[in-house]
């Protein structure tokens, strides 16, 4: 042994002091109690939480498919989704000169029926939403309260034209809107043209109807709601009420032009 | 309590409590930490196979270092001021002693951990390297940078000078 590690050992040696007392048994048998509770307890919260992910995982697996519940948010990309619902993973503003905005938010449903609210906090004045949709022709209902109760929004089948709007709201906090998307069959008036009648009623106004349903026969054959009068309080619950919820995939994408900056820096 | 557990208690707490000591450096602590270890091995008495002492170091070794990063370790209150007038030529061995003891006290919990067990306990690379759970290789490691560390600290070089001139 070198000189230092003898100087070592015998440093060590004079400075441990002798006078410790006896093992207290009490104390050691006490504090022996205490970490056998929490270790008890840390275990129960573990086979708790394990529990818990089974059941939610059977419930979830063995839930009948006409009535599965929403499902959960998630980032779009993931096999589980089928193509049919599958969200872009970034939205171009047509005419705005902007890179193509990243998706930051989205939330699948299982069933069309139910309006669903959906928020969200821009983080810049740039923002977009895409809904996609099972049956391309389901209804998309997207609304938003103004004050005094009085709604903004719009209907569209999802998949005909382009779902895709901005609604260019600038970073001022959340943002809530309300999304119900109702079944192909829902009675609700297509957008038709707007044109004169054709053989005049002799009141001059003009009368909205499509090549297929004849004027005068709207509500008969292209339904008895318009994508206005859905905007009015209270009529896009009675439409629903009257459909019931009914199977049918749907998810929604919130973009934002923020997200392209900080993922370009 | 289980008799067996109850003797090994009985038999190895001072001994115990000094290896606590050397490795905190206060008594209180060093109690505290030795109360600590035999409360876990109690608790796993029935499972230790063979010498509880290495189930027992480890513990000690562990909970030592998991309080010294948790705890506070700037201002100490003392009694005895640090600038203490220079009495070497009374006591130049207890001086001596001084400045290892105050350069070990330099070294990190892992290093010093090392250096107690080898040097006061006399355990071999292997037994220390099995209680502070690496390597033997990172032992020696640990234990190299510990005395090079030691060698190269400035109260024990000028003492080593002195000696020179002495």
């Amino acid at each position: 042994m070198k000189h230092t590690e003898s100087e070592l050992t015998q440093v060590l040696a004079d400075r441990a002091p002798g006078d410790f007392g006896a093992p207290d048994f009490a104390a050691i048998t006490r504090r022996g109690r205490r970490y056998r509770r929490r270790r008890g307890m840390a275990a129960a919260l573990t086979v708790a939480a394990a529990v818990t992910a089974t059941i939610v995982t059977v419930t979830s697996l063995a839930m009948p498919a006409q009535n599965p519940p929403p499902a959960a948010t998630g980032h779009d990309g993931s096999p589980a989704v089928a193509p049919s619902v599958r969200l872009p993973e970034t939205f171009e503003l047509i005419g705005e000169k902007l890179p193509p905005m990243p998706l930051i938010r989205s939330e699948r449903f299982d069933t069309t029926g139910p309006i669903r609210t959906i928020s969200y906090t821009p983080k810049s004045a740039h923002t977009g939403y895409v809904v996609v949709c099972e049956d391309p022709q389901a209804w998309v209902i997207l609304r938003t309260k103004e004050h005094h109760g009085i709604y903004s929004g719009s209907a569209f089948r999802c998949g005909r034209g382009d779902p895709r709007h901005a609604p260019g709201v600038g970073p001022h906090g959340p943002q809530t809107m309300e999304v119900a998307v109702l079944p192909a069959d829902a009675p609700i008036r297509e957008p038709g043209e707007i044109r004169q009648s054709p053989d005049g009623d002799g009141t001059g106004r003009p009368r909205t109807f499509t090549p297929e349903c004849p004027r005068n026969s709207l509500k008969k054959c292209g339904g008895k709601y318009s994508a206005s009068m859905l905007l009015r309080k209270g009529v896009l619950e009675r439409v629903r009420d009257e459909i019931g919820e009914r199977p049918g995939r749907w998810a929604i994408g919130i973009y934002d032009s923020a997200a392209t900056a900080r993922s370009g820096s | 309590m289980d008799d067996a557990f109850t003797e090994y208690a009985a038999q190895h707490h001072r001994r115990l409590c000094q290896m606590a000591y050397l490795l905190c450096r206060d008594r209180g602590a060093a109690e505290d930490l030795v109360q600590t270890a035999l409360a876990r091995a109690w608790l796993a008495w029935r499972r230790i196979e063979g010498d509880p002492d290495p189930y027992v170091y480890r513990i000690i070794v562990n909970t030592q270092a998991s309080w010294w990063r948790r705890r506070w370790r700037g201002e100490i209150p003392t009694g005895a001021l640090p600038d203490l007038a220079d009495q070497r030529d009374v006591a130049t061995d207890v001086s001596d002693q001084d400045v290892i003891w105050t350069a070990i006290g330099t070294l990190s919990s892992r290093q010093r951990a090392v250096v107690v067990l080898h040097y006061y306990e006399g355990l071999t690379l292997g037994q220390v390297a099995e209680i502070v759970g690496c390597s033997p290789g990172a032992v020696k490691s640990h234990l190299s940078r510990a005395l090079g560390r030691l060698r190269v600290d400035p109260g024990i070089r000028s003492e080593q000078m002195e000696g020179f001139q002495r």
